[in-house]
């Protein structure tokens, strides 16, 4: 992996507002502000967290080499070769412990599987690759913007891939999971955080009127794969009524960094296939920072999530 | 391809990468050919062999050049009296 690059901090000076959010960092919050807290403002990381990000980051940069190329006009066979060299190239040295649970399904060998399967099930996608007024690719857009109230605040993120299906506009998000991909999988987009967040960021950067998000989903299972593509769709009412919601959500988390506390939603430690920090609340206060060591480490700043970091 | 060929591609295309130059242009075409044989048996509904999941490295002591000859097994017959 690359060194880190040290990007300014989306916290306002001498305070711990957050001004500069993201889907992952609001998500966090709206689930449970001690789950924020333990995540954004301590940057706490759970032991198997680092097999889930390569892995997420690795699958990511083949598929965006994939489409960069074919956008260049070089066939498919050549696209996928070079995707799937440098993809081992990148990898060579990462060898995740595959007696974890993250690791049995999250390793080298998966990963190039769940890429090479990937670009053979979509090997004649209706899906193509949107050129910007600029003529580059809309492939790994990263979006910025300053919203109209304050303390200022920016809302960022990456988008995959921004699409044209059937003369429609969409985003492409590319997700990896062990979830079985039934309607009970796909609920969770609509509505969803991520999902309209990413409408309104491509909508920015597009300028043009983006549908929704076309989910690609692929189900790892312990040597096979399988891809699911699913639609969820936005209005401009749905997203302007998310943009009010954001609002409050962000004054609440004003609140909570003004007083220094950040209260436990202790109605969603079970959601979500379980919060990892559960074992921790679930500690008197006075210990829980012995059990956070133990099974968490402590990232130092320049290695926190944030959302200014370039991809 | 065989389990274990697939880990000797591997292994071959890793030392190229390891001593700084980049997999050939064969070896890759051979892993992703792999990889779409694996797909398709996935999709014909054939289920991988054990040790076509992982990469199940299998040795031997031959494999090694650490072969011992198997010992000779001698009956002798004592003579009745």
């Amino acid at each position: 992996m690359n060194k880190p690059i040290s990007s300014p901090s989306p916290f306002l000076p001498n305070s711990l507002i957050q001004f500069a959010w993201d889907s992952t960092s609001l998500n966090d919050f709206k689930i449970c502000p001690r789950k924020y807290y333990y995540t954004m403002i301590e940057g706490w990381q759970g032991r198997d967290e680092n097999i889930h990000l390569r892995f997420g980051i690795e699958y990511h940069k083949a598929l965006q080499d994939y489409d960069m190329a074919k956008a260049r006009g070089v066939g498919h066979d050549t696209a996928v070769r070079m995707a799937v060299s440098d993809l081992l190239i990148r990898t060579h040295d990462w060898d995740p412990d595959r007696d974890t649970k993250a690791g049995k399904y999250k390793n080298r060998d998966s990963l190039l599987m769940a890429v090479c399967w990937y670009l053979e099930n979509f090997r004649t996608d209706p899906a193509q690759t949107y050129i910007m007024a600029d003529r580059k690719p809309a492939v790994e857009l990263s979006f910025k913007f300053e919203l109209d109230w304050g303390p200022p605040y920016l809302l960022c993120g990456h988008l995959d891939r921004v699409v044209l299906y059937n003369d429609h506009l969409f985003v492409m998000d590319r997700k990896t999971t062990t979830t079985t991909l039934s309607p009970y999988y796909f609920k969770q987009f609509q509505p969803n955080n991520q999902m309209t967040l990413y409408a309104i960021g491509s909508q920015i950067v597009i300028k043009s009127p983006v549908r929704g998000v076309i989910i690609d989903a692929c189900q790892l299972m312990v040597g096979s794969a399988r891809f699911v593509r699913e639609f969820t769709r936005r209005t401009k009412d749905q997203l302007e009524e998310w943009l009010v919601d954001l609002r409050y959500h962000l004054a609440i988390a004003k609140t909570y960094a003004d007083q220094g506390h950040w209260p436990m939603n202790d109605t969603a430690c079970d959601k979500y296939g379980g919060c990892p920090f559960r074992e921790v609340c679930s500690k008197s206060p006075a210990v829980r920072k012995t059990f956070l060591k133990a099974d968490f480490v402590q990232l130092p700043e320049e290695e926190r999530w944030n959302p200014l970091k370039p991809r | 391809m065989s389990a274990n060929t697939i880990d000797e591609l591997m292994d071959r295309i890793d030392l190229s990468i390891s001593e700084g130059g980049i997999p050939s242009k064969t070896d890759i075409d051979a892993v992703i050919a792999y990889q779409r044989k694996m797909r398709a048996n996935a999709e014909a509904g054939i289920k991988p062999k054990k040790g076509d999941s992982g990469r199940e490295v299998t040795l031997s002591l031959e494999q090694l050049g650490l072969g011992q000859e198997k010992p000779k097994i001698s009956i002798s017959r004592r003579s009745l009296k």
